[in-house]
């Protein structure tokens, strides 16, 4: 899902800062879907609403925006974590709903409990499973894994340095092997 | 200090503060799993789950994910220039 060689992305924000439909598209159909991604393990009704104000803010600062296609993926995780947390705070009289993934529906939509774990994991019941898992951790392998960002980064995004970036992801690495198995160890128990 | 508080977990690059026992990990394996890079047939004993669950996060977008929302997609189009 990478944009475009940096040359050729610079003409696609260009573009995009002109509002030319095919580059809003274009950064459109590689941001969205990690951003909903991103969003789905931090917000329970609001991800939609959070995307939304995630893109008003990027518009607003698309012209001052200067660097390559990699540096603009950090950028806008950086603005969508902003508004992320202030969607938070603002609801901050609403139960606190950050990492809590009680309400995402089966993983599969499969009765059998055992079966839909030994078969297969979705991309809906990977996300319930990293909101089972520390939300630094859940965080840090987030911006790794869905937005496709180096370790360096993703420190500069939550203001870690890159050794705690490192160890939050293998504690949440080792975390989600102990979930999976565990997971699986009852489904086997739940099939016989 | 603790790996949370943003600063460096003591030991830093003596290897303390990571995983140790069964579900130990080298960075380099850690990195590769992260990147999709590790087939879950490859992956370490306990991993080959967590390199299927990276997979399918990493997979292509769906259509519901792609196609635009009621707000979000025109809150990205920046207001278009009225050509003269």
């Amino acid at each position: 899902m990478a944009l475009r060689e940096p040359s050729t992305f610079a003409d696609t924000l260009d573009a995009a800062r002109r509002g030319d439909e095919w580059a809003i598209s274009l950064l459109w159909t590689d941001l969205n879907p990690r951003l909903l991604r991103y969003l789905r393990v931090r917000h329970r009704d609001s991800v939609d609403d959070v995307a939304s104000e995630t893109w008003v803010r990027v518009n607003r600062s698309l012209s001052r925006f200067e660097g390559t296609d990699v540096e603009f993926r950090a950028w806008f995780f950086t603005v969508a974590r902003s508004a992320s947390i202030d969607w938070h705070r603002g609801a901050a009289r609403r139960p606190n709903v950050v990492g809590n993934l009680d309400f995402v529906p089966d993983c599969t939509g499969d009765d059998d409990p055992a079966e839909a774990w030994i078969d297969t994991i979705d991309a809906k019941g990977a996300l319930a499973l990293l909101g089972r898992i520390p939300s630094a951790q859940s965080e840090v392998i987030l911006l790794r894994v869905v937005a496709g960002l180096d370790a360096e980064r993703v420190g500069q995004i939550i203001g870690k340095p890159v050794g705690t970036v490192r160890v939050l992801q293998h504690r949440g690495l080792r975390r989600l092997a102990q979930l999976l198995a565990s997971e699986r160890a009852e489904a086997s128990d739940m099939a016989r | 200090m603790t790996a949370t508080d943003g600063r460096f977990p003591k030991g830093w690059g003596s290897g303390e503060g990571r995983v140790t026992g069964p579900l130990a990990l080298d960075d380099d394996t850690a990195e590769r799993i992260l990147h999709g890079a590790v087939a879950p047939d490859d992956a370490p004993p306990g991993y080959s789950r967590v390199s299927e669950m990276v997979a399918v996060l990493q997979a292509a977008p769906t259509a519901a994910e792609i196609a635009p929302s009621r707000y979000a997609f025109s809150a990205a189009a920046p207001r278009p220039r009225r050509s003269r």
